[in-house]
């Protein structure tokens, strides 16, 4: 079942109030229950509250709160706050802009919020909406994938990184609110919801804010024609199909309504967004495998059928260029991985949770605006696999051959408490030979990645054939390099092993029978190797394991 | 001029050229011809198509008609 969440935002301006009620009464007139969030200025504006109490007598709406909309007088004079993003006000503003929030909203519906939406909720905010409003149940957290190339892309117009955390909903760590928990003890008992569905090839490639669960962003993209645009549905049909995979899928639709209205500062053709938007509607009531929800009955499902630690798969087409490019992403408490089998299998983006770092922001906390958790392996801003990735040779008959330079398709089997990512065979020339091989992931709830490779089948191959496994990584959130002297290398037998102290976290490389190397980093080439090289037979196939794990102090 | 480069060179990934990102050699699928880059999303059914990007773009970008790309 695909949970869809249609979400509106109630806005004091008179063109968004017209465009809201646009939005409202196609949801009413399809029998769609839908979630309207009030933003600081709306709560005072009286149209705004006027049109949002006509609302709460649908049954199928949901009233909450959504923390925008502070670049208003009455916030300026009350609070003398510069920032109009919430997430990096001081601490004490947000709490008390959210304490005035919640007994306005309390005093004009006659019951408190049980949602509530941010861009970037942390986990100390997080932790103290849970408990000050413990009626406060579920969130929008997160942006899924904003960060430096966004950043690149907005014309420095848009200060919010949150890369390097969950695409889909989770329970949010105690520590860090990108990182999902490991149990119910870690957990802040609030579930916690993407802003918006990205497209999961474009999140690694490009910016994905153009490529959304969001008409209006689509129209941004110009990839639309006029009011069809056949990739937005290939897309919203995607996230139907990941459900196949994890049990349930989400999808989060949230358009605000100056999306919607005439003057809009990047929307020329509003009436493209509107149809589109129509469109989305009744996508939504045509598929029975759809579940049109309220943020809080999704989170009311969520809280009954998925358990702190539950790890979650995507498994995505090129639904853009609808080429054979396919990505597979995996998150579990202990790390986040995304592979291109585009490049064979290669791991692209990998950011290891164990240390559990801190990553809240605003101006008294040590990350002040980047919410991104850090990556070990970010291929896209580090330029490349060959700068940041674990790729993968083949040796034999005196030659090598890369399996990054071949694209595979794969699929994706579960089975039980652990899923399969099964690549089609790659056949590579080796001098005068070839050797046909496969590669299988096995991922699950534990903080290993484990990759079996099996020789399927050889000829004219002379000798041993040995699996060359190059891990390079490095620390950061952005493209530039940064200090990497406190990292510390080993090896050991069949392990290579790098101690990470600014992640609090280990990663260790190891195989059967594999013999290890290390390539310590420079400033010209300021990233790490952890190396193997595994001996490969055709009697069995080998199997070689990434593993994640706190770093201890000595 | 049309015999810049031999015609079996190596094809810049147009995207990433768009970009201003150092050449991306593109690489082609072995079963379907198809040309894609390895780094960003480019895909191209066939070579002219990726000559002809490359043309359009340098002329829009620089004024600059190169009919041997």
């Amino acid at each position: 079942m695909l949970y869809t969440n249609i979400i509106h935002r109630l806005d004091a301006k008179a063109e968004s109030l017209a465009s809201l009620r646009f939005q409202w009464q196609a949801a009413l007139t399809r029998g769609l229950p839908a979630t309207t969030l009030c933003s600081y200025a709306s709560l005072w504006e009286e149209n705004a509250v006027s049109l949002a109490r006509e609302m709460s007598a649908d049954n199928n709406q949901e009233l909450g709160l959504h923390l925008h909309a502070f670049n208003c007088p009455r916030f300026h004079e009350k609070y003398h706050a510069a920032d109009p993003g919430f997430w990096l006000l001081p601490r004490a503003t947000q709490f008390a802009a959210i304490q005035e929030m919640v007994e306005r909203f309390t005093a004009v519906f006659g019951h408190p919020p049980a949602s509530i939406g941010g861009y970037i909720m942390d986990a100390t905010l997080l932790r103290h909406l849970n408990e000050t409003y413990p009626f406060i149940r579920t969130a929008i957290t997160s942006c899924f994938e904003e960060g430096a190339r966004m950043y690149q892309g907005n014309n420095r117009n848009w200060m919010l990184f949150s890369d390097g955390g969950p695409w889909a909903p989770h329970w949010p760590s105690r520590a860090n609110a990108l990182i999902p928990a490991k149990d119910a003890e870690e957990a802040v008992d609030i579930v916690a919801l993407p802003h918006l569905n990205r497209d999961m090839m474009m999140a690694l490639l490009s910016r994905d804010d153009l490529f959304a669960s969001h008409p209006g962003n689509i129209v941004r993209a110009r990839i639309n024609q006029g009011k069809d645009c056949p990739y937005y549905f290939r897309f919203l049909d995607a996230w139907r199909r990941q459900a196949q995979h994890n049990g349930w899928s989400y999808l989060s639709f949230f358009i605000s309504s100056p999306w919607l209205s005439a003057g809009h500062w990047i929307s020329d053709h509003p009436e493209y967004t509107r149809d589109m938007y129509l469109d989305s509607l009744d996508w939504m009531r045509v598929h029975d495998d759809i579940s049109v929800c309220t943020l809080s009955q999704f989170g009311e499902f969520f809280r009954q059928e998925v358990p702190p630690g539950t790890p979650h798969i995507c498994h995505w087409r090129d639904e853009l260029r609808q080429s054979k490019r396919e990505f597979v992403w995996f998150i579990t408490p202990h790390y986040r991985a995304a592979f291109d089998f585009g490049l064979g299998g290669t791991l692209v983006d990998f950011r290891p949770y164990a240390g559990r770092i801190d990553g809240d922001v605003g101006p008294e906390t040590a990350c002040q605006w980047n919410g991104s958790h850090p990556f070990v392996i970010s291929a896209g801003l580090r330029g490349g696999y060959w700068n940041n990735g674990w790729s993968v040779e083949i040796e034999a008959n005196g030659a090598r051959a890369a399996l990054h330079n071949d694209r595979v398709r794969c699929r994706v089997e579960r089975d039980g408490d652990f899923w399969r990512v099964i690549a089609d065979p790659q056949t590579v020339r080796l001098g005068d030979g070839t050797l046909t091989l496969r590669q299988t992931w096995i991922l699950d709830q534990s903080p290993k990645i484990r990759v079996l490779r099996e020789i399927l089948s050889k000829g004219n191959i002379n000798g041993p054939v040995h699996i060359l496994d190059q891990f390079h990584g490095s620390i950061g959130t952005t493209e530039y390099p940064e200090d990497l002297r406190s990292i510390r290398l080993h090896t050991r037998p069949g392990a290579a092993e790098a101690d990470l102290p600014p992640l609090r976290a280990r990663l260790e490389l190891c195989g059967e029978d594999s013999e290890a190397s290390l390539t310590a980093p420079t400033l010209f080439k300021p990233r790490f190797t952890l190396a193997l090289r595994t001996p490969l037979s055709t009697s069995k196939p080998v199997t070689v394991c990434l593993t994640t794990s706190p770093l201890t102090p000595n | 001029m049309p015999d810049d480069l031999p015609s079996d060179a190596k094809l810049i990934c147009p995207a990433c050229f768009a970009r201003d990102v150092d050449p991306v050699m593109l690489r082609r699928d072995a079963d379907n011809g198809e040309y894609y880059c390895a780094f960003c999303s480019y895909v191209a059914n066939d070579k002219p198509a990726v000559v002809q990007f490359m043309r359009d773009l340098v002329q829009h970008k620089y004024g600059i008609d190169r009919p041997g790309f």
